[in-house]
């Protein structure tokens, strides 16, 4: 099947994320027009209902914002609560709506052919838990962590009102605590593992198939079909590349392969990724990192189970490129 | 008088003065003149000099009533009470004929004069030079709120930065007395769900009104700041722990009134034990809040 594919700067993500971010600039005094400015949009271009953005412009605002505003900590958490409880994003009613936890993640996961998000969540039970695990659609810079604070408070607040206020959730940041930790615990939780193997809201798995409280079959299925509706002709080349890798990290991955597999030539392959500021290398890197550390907290899989798993030659080169990923050996991080 | 000027007795006293040299150049004036007749007055200059005393009176007392004390004051002072002296002089001048060889009172019209427009001048002079440093002053102040952002936008209570300067300051000194200092938290229940229902702007507006409610049960000493999203913290600078939960009360049901029945609040209250960190308390606070919102949805299921 030919497929189209489209790049970070392509105007395809709804504004809807965009214009929760100027709303928050607004009530803390920053003028939207002084946001947009560089970012090639204009209050205009937003004002239609089908508004769409580029996902780099998004990002760009974003972070005008953080600098603007720089000494909120909590600003990415307070813009993801805001988003969460506002109205008219399709992929938040999908969570609304939906029957339990189960059919909302199999909805997401459906819908992620259809809309574009700077974030994929993968979902894996394991001992009695389930893990949504946040990983990036494309390289998000130095926005990665702000993209995933908003994410995760926005998903926090929709799983507490769903599922209720005294549901167990904890949440798993792949950073240090910070030395003035003030906002987290109010956004995030009571539990909440700093320097953690991923980024990730860990949930008991009792909750699975607990009804949500505004359940609505119809709305659900009114919201389905909306999703569809937003269905792209083409989908983001680097989010669909890192959800292939990951799915098959066994595979040797290479370049030609890869693009002979997509329907265009390496060269074009490699101008496209060059576009988004990476190449297809630091792709697989950069993925293979992030399971290799996942899995190997996981299933306490040792070096020579991972290098098997994950398509190393042998267990000597799998501890190179993990000294590579996080700076150390990885025995270093099964001692934590 | 000195209710009109309330801290300025200083003003008292250089009122006092001019008006008795006013009274005594007056009856100088009569000894030494014989009133005029009627036909020999001019009334054109006399309306032109009553208008000026008249209006250098007011200015004399607008300064009295604007500028607080100090030596650029009393520069002021003096050159406009001289300035109204002479000006008097000049309007009794017009009703009073003075014998031609008494030269007294013509001098006692003319001399102060540029002495005192001297004085005033140069006081006026000073005052834009001291009112330049004061707003250099407040436009620094205005930064220094500006870049530290000190106050919440949305409730104008103190943002948690001010609140963070402060309560190291008053722990050190709380420390050093032996005194309790205490910490009371509001957070609203349901604040998220409400936003949903009724809009970020009503969920401002229910922001706002918990921060007034709070402003309203605090005593002078206290300080109120929006910790974060729909969470307060109060600083109750020397209160035992008893008195806390008193006060504590106290904002609970004055929220949940401001609020109409709308939403509700849960307080929680800590005191401080000594040298316990910033961090530390904020933890307690958050951890006892967390604990009574599920006792309260226990009691809730039971």
């Amino acid at each position: 099947m030919q497929r189209s594919f489209a790049c970070l700067n392509d105007k395809r993500m709804p504004a809807h994320f965009l214009i929760a971010m100027l709303e928050l600039a607004e009530q803390y005094r920053v003028e939207p027009e002084s946001l947009l400015r560089g970012s090639q949009l204009f209050l205009d271009d937003l004002a239609f209902p089908e508004a769409q953005v580029a996902p780099e412009q998004a990002l760009y605002v974003l972070k005008k914002l953080k600098r603007e505003l720089a000494d909120q900590p909590q600003l990415a958490m307070e813009l993801g609560q805001r988003i969460a409880s506002g109205h008219g994003h399709v992929l938040f009613d999908l969570w609304r709506y939906a029957p339990n936890l189960n059919e909302a993640l199999a909805a997401w996961a459906r819908s992620q052919n259809h809309i574009e998000t700077l974030l994929q969540l993968n979902v894996q039970r394991h001992q009695g838990e389930i893990y949504i695990r946040l990983t990036e659609s494309a390289s998000l810079s130095t926005q990665q962590r702000s993209v995933f604070e908003l994410a995760l408070s926005a998903c926090r607040l929709l799983l507490k009102e769903q599922l209720g206020a005294q549901t167990w959730l904890k949440v798993e940041l792949p950073w240090a605590q910070p030395s003035h930790n003030f906002h987290y615990p109010v956004y995030l939780g009571e539990h909440i593992e700093f320097n953690a193997p991923r980024c990730a809201i860990i949930l008991s798995e009792q909750v699975l198939y607990q009804p949500f409280k505004e359940a609505s079959v119809l709305r659900f299925a009114q919201t389905k079909r909306a999703v569809r509706l937003h269905r792209q002709a083409s989908c983001l080349l680097q989010a669909h590349l890192r959800r292939l890798i990951r799915r098959r990290l066994s595979d040797p991955w290479n370049l030609d392969i890869t693009a002979r597999s997509l329907g265009m030539s390496p060269a074009t392959l490699k101008r496209r990724l060059k576009q988004d500021g990476t190449n297809f290398k630091l792709l697989v890197d950069e993925v293979k990192g992030q399971e290799a550390l996942h899995l190997m907290a996981l299933n306490q899989w040792n070096n020579s189970q991972l290098a098997s798993n994950m398509a190393f030659s042998d267990e000597h080169s799998f501890r190179r490129a993990f000294k590579r990923w996080t700076g150390a050996v990885p025995s270093a991080f099964r001692c934590n | 008088m000195t209710r009109l000027f309330p801290n300025q007795k200083q003003h008292v006293v250089s009122l006092s003065i001019t008006l008795f040299a006013g009274v005594l150049l007056t009856l100088l004036a009569f000894i030494i003149g014989d009133l005029e007749p009627m036909s020999a007055i001019d009334w054109m200059d006399f309306v032109g000099e009553a208008a000026a005393t008249i209006m250098a009176a007011i200015w004399f007392v607008l300064l009295m009533l604007c500028r607080p004390r100090g030596w650029v004051t009393i520069l002021l002072l003096i050159g406009s009470g001289t300035y109204w002296l002479t000006t008097w002089l000049d309007l009794l001048d017009e009703l009073l004929a003075y014998p031609p060889d008494n030269r007294l009172l013509a001098w006692l019209e003319s001399l102060p004069a540029p002495i005192s427009m001297f004085l005033l001048t140069w006081g006026l002079v000073v005052w834009f030079s001291e009112q330049q440093a004061v707003n250099r002053q407040l436009k620094q102040r205005e930064h220094f709120h500006r870049e530290h952002s000190l106050i919440d936008p949305v409730t104008q209570l103190y943002s948690l930065r001010y609140l963070l300067v402060q309560l190291s300051r008053e722990a050190l000194l709380h420390d050093k007395r032996e005194q309790p200092l205490s910490m009371v938290m509001v957070d609203i229940d349901g604040f998220a769900h409400y936003n949903r229902i009724h809009g970020p702007r009503q969920g401002d507006q229910a922001l706002n009104e918990v921060a007034a409610a709070l402003e309203v049960a605090l005593r002078d000493t206290d300080l109120a700041c929006r910790y974060t999203s729909d969470r307060f913290v109060v600083l109750l600078p020397d209160t035992p722990p008893h008195e806390v939960s008193v006060f504590s009360q106290l904002m609970e049901d004055c929220c949940n009134s401001a609020l109409k029945g709308k939403l509700k609040v849960t307080t929680v209250q800590l005191t401080r034990q000594k040298e316990e960190p910033e961090q530390a308390l904020f933890e307690r606070l958050n951890q006892l809040l967390v604990s009574a919102k599920r006792s309260q949805s226990q009691t809730e299921v039971a």
